[in-house]
């Protein structure tokens, strides 16, 4: 059997990842004065914090070491074996090498690692050989296939053959074990990266390892299924195809499947993620790390839930009422002559003070400047709004990354799983490392918290504005103050858009909290009272949204000309004189705002979907139309000065 | 349906206490949820388990589907345990093996359709020197022939079912293990 190695090979990305995560936790611990230690890897002395395994000093050095079950946010179990290489150290008295498993040896003064000696090389392949042995190989049809750690690591490390002619072990090919994931244990290698994210990273132990020897297999509690909302990240992290995504199933071949950066706009959170899509259609969604947001997790909401880009729902031709009373479809030059006559006909016959407009808290910053640009700059109105919601705008005094470290953490009113996935992920951490976390279904529990001036209040901001005030004198009392978490992607994006009216508007100022009122419950009254004779709704729904359902219904059954930009039919387009379809957050350029005050701007992924426009090319089409012709070719060029076009990794 | 009892939880609290950790006393609360879901540990005993240990369920599933003597499928009420290592095999173990599935109409692994028997092949029961033994309950017979084996099934045909876990008076109330 041949022990010669294979081609070099560059890293996959989550390799990649994987080193870089080694090397940014190196300079943390650096920076906080951990000790180091000296030892040297194929005859390169490194200096590595104390603690530091040797797999990944050994990456540090530029030295490179096969691994399936070493991941550098999960603890080390050693279980796949993959990660031998020979270490030398000073052992009873005398200096003895051995071939150890790197990833659960911690990297100690005057050690002498070698990874690429015979012996290691013959001990590389020996193992895989074990793992390949009970492995089907039916790569033709999985969907790891061809961007798959055994595979790479086959070619790479492997034996070129093997001496195993038994019978492989048989199980129900293909068994779906929850909504999204399907799982295949016949590919399983039992590294238990799974199980370890289930109990570690998510803190559900929804997946566990049952039986033993040859004959483990993991899956959900028995008889259950995986019901989390993380379980698409395992889907990510195994290093075989044992757990697919029933979404993308068959889907494409991950290398006809182009990754482009974005972020997921289903929640405010903001995470980073890597839209895979094929001929211009979106067929997946995967994380992208980003250490202040989602580090390199996606919750199954943002995961899954983006499929509805694809949705035959959605909108993709422009509606007008027609004499009848009935919404028509119609095309967009009439759509937005229609829009444009009404807006000239109002503010000629009734003034300014006729004219509102509600900016979008789910599309981007840029958007918003364009509505601001034609309502404000065009036609002096001030009925501008955005807030649907009754709470207090102002950022969170807890970021996404400060939740690890707190000692108490209260949640009042929402699942913060699902709510607000990335503040979940933390306190899971920080509920690792001791800290008591808390959640109550309403302002009533808060007497039963004691609540201390260390305590973080999370709240989100769905609730009625008496329980702000209760939340506020008990938190006031304890001296620990309570974070409003956003639910929108861009919750802020109209403020920053100087949609009220601020001069300078500035994240600085949003930490602090606004004053000004920007309650669509001003432009919702003067819509019933018939002050207001039209109004644009930029991608929001405040029939269904608005906690006083009463009033938003009553303000878009008044006679006033309404126009709606949906990507989906809801309660307020099915009010709405003029629907115009737009694009999703896959189709669009722009900046957000996430819920701790992180400026992200993304390109456009995918071309929009046939029949629909970006928002803030309707908005330039509607300025131009109104004799505002705007030099802007793409949407930061609207971006207000002091706005730095954020990073995303 | 949750069988555990106050009784039970008791017990269950005074095996926690032994231990620093309530994970620890894993293995003997599940000695515990076998004798009460009598002799076996269907799903709902390990969430039994889960829950007052405050461990997650996949995790007591992990260890319980580890270990062979804890059952996962409902057994018989008198488990013939035939020792099957070497001692007690040169001494006629496959012989007195396969004349109990002759006489019940079983296999090795197989209960009657009664539920009252079984044979089973087991590891060393640990009485090399009187083999071939065999274990009913917690009661050993040595030296086993097809007579003792008569005999046996001719007792237990109507005696009823043993406590397949140790007697609780053979586990330490206080002390180590």
């Amino acid at each position: 059997m041949s022990t010669q190695n294979g081609p070099d090979r560059p890293k996959t990305p989550a390799e990649s990842a994987d080193v870089n995560k080694v090397v940014t936790d190196t300079k943390a611990a650096q920076d906080a004065g951990v000790p180091m230690v000296s030892l040297v890897v194929d005859g390169k002395s490194v200096s590595v914090p104390k603690g530091t395994l040797v797999i990944e000093a050994a990456f540090s050095a530029g030295s490179d070491i096969p691994y399936f079950c070493y991941h550098p946010r999960l603890t080390s179990v050693g279980a796949c074996r993959m990660c031998l290489a020979s270490v030398e150290l000073e052992m009873f008295g005398q200096r003895r090498a051995s071939i150890m498993a790197t990833c659960t040896v911690p990297a100690a003064d005057g050690m002498v690692i070698k990874t690429t000696t015979p012996d290691v090389k013959k001990a590389q392949n020996g193992v895989l050989e074990l793992i390949l042995a009970n492995h089907p190989l039916d790569c033709p049809v999985c969907d790891r296939g061809g961007e798959c750690p055994l595979q790479n690591m086959t070619i790479s490390y492997g034996p070129p053959n093997t001496r195993f002619i038994e019978d492989k072990r048989r199980y129900v090919k293909a068994l779906p074990i929850s909504d999204h994931v399907v799982l295949d244990r016949e590919r399983c290698i039992t590294c238990m990266r799974c199980t370890r994210f289930a109990s570690e990273v998510a803190g559900d132990s929804k997946l566990g390892l049952i039986n033993r020897g040859a004959q483990s297999e993991v899956g959900p509690f028995l008889g259950g299924t995986f019901d989390s909302n993380f379980s698409g990240n395992t889907i990510e992290i195994c290093p075989v195809g044992a757990l697919t995504s029933r979404q993308f199933r068959f889907k494409g071949r991950p290398w006809e499947v182009k990754s482009s950066d974005s972020i997921c706009t289903k929640c405010s959170n903001g995470c980073n993620i890597a839209v895979g899509h094929r001929m211009g259609e979106v067929v997946r969604i995967n994380g992208r790390v980003n250490e202040d947001i989602n580090e390199e997790w996606t919750c199954d909401k943002g995961k899954f839930g983006n499929a509805d880009v694809n949705s035959p729902e959605r909108l993709t031709v422009p509606l007008i009422r027609d004499a009848h009373g009935a919404l028509v479809e119609t095309d967009w030059d009439t759509a937005l002559s229609a829009v444009v006559t009404n807006l000239q006909y109002v503010a000629e016959n009734y003034g300014s003070a006729s004219l509102a407009a509600i900016g979008t808290t789910t599309g981007t910053v840029e958007d918003n400047v364009l509505l601001n640009k034609l309502y404000r700059g065009v036609y002096s109105a001030t009925n501008l709004a955005y807030q649907l919601n009754e709470a207090p705008r102002r950022l969170p005094k807890a970021s996404i990354v400060s939740v690890e470290k707190a000692q108490h953490i209260v949640s009042i009113g929402m699942d913060l799983a699902y709510d607000q996935p990335m503040y979940y992920l933390r306190s899971v951490k920080a509920q690792r490392n001791g800290a008591v976390v808390v959640s109550i279904d309403s302002v009533i529990g808060l007497g039963d918290v004691a609540l201390t001036p260390e305590s973080v209040v999370l709240v989100p901001d769905t609730l009625a504005a008496a329980d702000y005030q209760v939340i506020d004198s008990a938190c006031s009392a304890a001296g620990c103050g309570y974070s409003v978490l956003a639910s929108d992607a861009n919750a802020y994006g109209p403020y920053l858009a100087g949609l009220d009216g601020t001069e300078a508007p500035s994240v600085s100022d949003l930490s602090v909290g606004l004053d000004a009122s920007s309650k669509a419950t001003d432009v919702l009254s003067g819509l019933s009272a018939g002050s207001i004779k039209h109004v644009f709704v930029m991608g929001s729904d405040p029939v269904t949204h608005m906690r006083d359902s009463r009033l938003a219904n009553a303000a878009f059954s008044s006679d006033a000309f309404v126009v709606v930009t949906s990507q989906f039919m809801n309660a307020t387009t099915a009010k709405a004189s003029v629907v115009l379809p737009i694009a999703s957050f896959s189709e669009t350029a722009g900046s957000y705002l996430n819920v701790d005050g992180q400026l992200q701007t993304v390109d456009a992924v995918v071309p929009p979907k046939a029949g629909t426009r970006p928002q803030w090319q309707v908005m330039l089409e509607l300025n131009a139309r109104v004799g505002n012709p705007l030099p802007v070719f793409t949407p930061s060029d609207v971006l207000p000065a002091g706005l730095v076009p954020g990073g995303s990794e | 349906m949750a069988k555990f009892t106050d009784d039970t939880k008791r017990r269950l609290d005074a095996l926690i206490a032994r231990y620093p950790t309530a994970k620890a006393a894993l293995l003997p609360a599940l000695w515990v949820a076998q004798e009460v879901y009598g002799g076996w540990l269907p799903p709902e005993a390990m969430q039994e388990v889960a829950d007052h240990l405050g461990v997650p369920a996949s995790d007591v599933a992990g260890v319980a589907t580890f270990y062979t003597m804890y059952n996962k499928r409902p057994v018989a009420h008198h488990r013939i345990e035939i020792c099957q290592n070497v001692a007690c095999m040169v001494n006629g173990a496959d012989e007195l093996i396969g004349y109990c599935e002759r006489k019940l109409g079983i296999h090795a692994g197989e209960m009657t359709a009664d539920g009252t028997f079984s044979v089973e092949r087991v590891e060393c029961l640990g009485a090399c020197c009187h083999a071939p033994a065999l274990m009913v309950g917690s009661t050993y017979y040595e030296n086993a022939t097809e007579q003792t084996v008569d005999k046996l099934i001719e007792e237990l045909a109507n005696m009823p079912s043993e406590s397949v876990n140790p007697p609780q008076s053979q586990m330490p109330e206080q002390g180590e293990f």
